[in-house]
């Protein structure tokens, strides 16, 4: 699969339209769904996805095989990117039914294709977390709030919060490795 | 060990930290093992959480607005982009760090370009609001500025233009300012040669909504231009230059492709 991906990074490099389109359309729905969950907004997103493809094809040689994998660099591009957008706009990250509705696990009618066995992983790892382990992913990971907004938000001092995010990794990590090695099927 | 300095390390991933405060903590992160583990670690879940995002559908024509403006960028960039800012936004990729774009102007030239491609279709579905206007701006709309003799221009702005994947043209607008106020000067080369009443069109945008801002016809060699008062357009508050080629020298809303543009 990734294999894919660096074939068509390289004739992106030579001016492949087409490489760019496949990758795009590879990809569009993932990183749609990710700069959404961050952002909640369907133009923000729109305007990620857009500068992520952007830097891909004006940047010659921005993703090289030693910054890892491809899928999870033009994550990373993605995230970065929608943290530089929000912040130009002063996004308020989320209200507070929004926050209701982001914990109900409802049944998915849409997958992400190719990324389902990923996205099923994850949501499994997910699942295990208690609230507040889930909470405080979801306020550092995909609000991308300060260490300060964290704090104030689950009232808790501002001294603790890096321990509350590392505890609630720690037990992600942990969830996912037993997942793996129950499963066994996803060797790379 | 238990520097003040570490406890940056959630900001600094979170790209909270100011400039200043970025580069003091890159130089903790030198000298810090704590750190630069504990920094590699949130890198790796790029590689599982932005998996847990709940699917959400692309809306309606995403892909050709998004492709077209990355294709339309081409150039643009690689011409006028200096290698320092490459290698250092580079460099900030490769750290996996949040970036923050210094060049703020240009990104929103970028953005003004990101709408182009669906222009020319909502300006078209804008006709019934602004047909109003344009009959009456068409009285003065293509008024060239006189010149006299003693007058000094003054350059306020002068911006490239940016062609789209429709022509392969070039371009620039530029303001002028003298006592008799303020001239639209528009330039553009490659374009390709008219037929019948076809005419290049310039329009100035407020918000997608299209203000008649010269018309030409380029010469042989493909290259035209045509100045513009805008003191006509003094209450309009136009953020885009955009030009079309036109099927004749009068119309009153765009109805070509936008064959070159930018933010002003």
């Amino acid at each position: 699969m990734s294999d894919r991906d660096l074939e068509l990074y390289d004739a992106i490099q030579r001016g492949d339209k087409h490489a760019l389109e496949e990758l795009y359309e590879k990809y569009e729905k993932l990183l749609y769904s990710f700069a959404f969950k961050m952002t909640k907004n369907n133009e923000l997103s729109e305007e990620v996805v857009q500068e992520v493809f952007i830097k891909i094809w004006t940047k010659k040689g921005i993703y090289q095989k030693k910054k890892g994998k491809f899928s999870s660099w033009i994550l990373t591009v993605a995230r970065n990117t929608a943290i530089d957008i929000m912040r130009k706009k002063k996004v308020q990250t989320y209200t507070l039914e929004e926050r209701d509705s982001l914990y109900s696990e409802e049944p998915l009618t849409e997958e992400l294709f190719e990324w389902k066995e990923d996205a099923e992983r994850v949501r499994e790892a997910m699942r295990k977390l208690n609230t507040n382990q889930l909470e405080v992913i979801h306020l550092f990971y995909f609000d991308a709030m300060s260490q300060q907004k964290i704090s104030e938000r689950l009232d808790i001092p501002l001294g603790t919060v890096k321990g509350r995010i590392r505890l609630a990794l720690n037990h992600l990590k942990k969830h996912l490795t037993t997942i793996d090695e129950k499963g066994g099927s996803r060797d790379e | 060990m238990n520097n003040e300095k570490c406890n940056w390390l959630i900001d600094y991933f979170n790209g909270e930290l100011s400039i200043k405060e970025k580069e003091e903590f890159e130089e903790h992160l030198k000298d810090c093992l704590e750190c630069q583990q504990e920094l590699a670690e949130l890198n790796t879940l790029h590689e599982d959480l932005p998996f847990a995002s709940e699917p959400v559908k692309p809306p309606e024509g995403m892909k050709d607005r998004v492709l077209g403006n990355v294709f339309a960028n081409n150039e643009t960039n690689s011409s006028n982009e200096s290698e320092t800012v490459e290698g250092k936004e580079e460099k900030e990729a490769e750290r996996n760090v949040p970036f923050i774009h210094k060049n703020d102007s240009k990104r929103r030239v970028q953005k003004k370009q990101g709408s182009f491609y669906t222009i020319a279709a909502i300006l078209f579905l804008s006709l019934v609001g602004n047909i109003y206007l344009l009959m009456e701006m068409n009285e003065t709309a293509d008024t060239p500025v006189e010149e006299s003799e003693n007058q000094t221009d003054q350059l306020i702005q002068s911006v490239a233009l940016d062609a789209t994947e429709v022509m392969d043209a070039t371009g620039q607008a530029s303001i002028l300012e003298n006592e008799e106020g303020r001239t639209l000067l528009v330039q553009a080369d490659n374009l390709e040669e008219v037929s019948g009443e076809e005419a290049y069109q310039v329009w100035l945008l407020e918000d997608e909504q299209p203000y008649r801002a010269g018309t030409f016809v380029p010469s042989e060699n493909g290259s035209g231009a045509v100045s513009f008062n805008l003191d006509s357009l003094e209450d309009v508050n136009w953020d885009t230059v955009a030009i079309t080629l036109e099927p004749t020298p009068n119309s009153e809303v765009p109805q070509g492709d936008i064959l070159l543009a930018a933010g002003l």
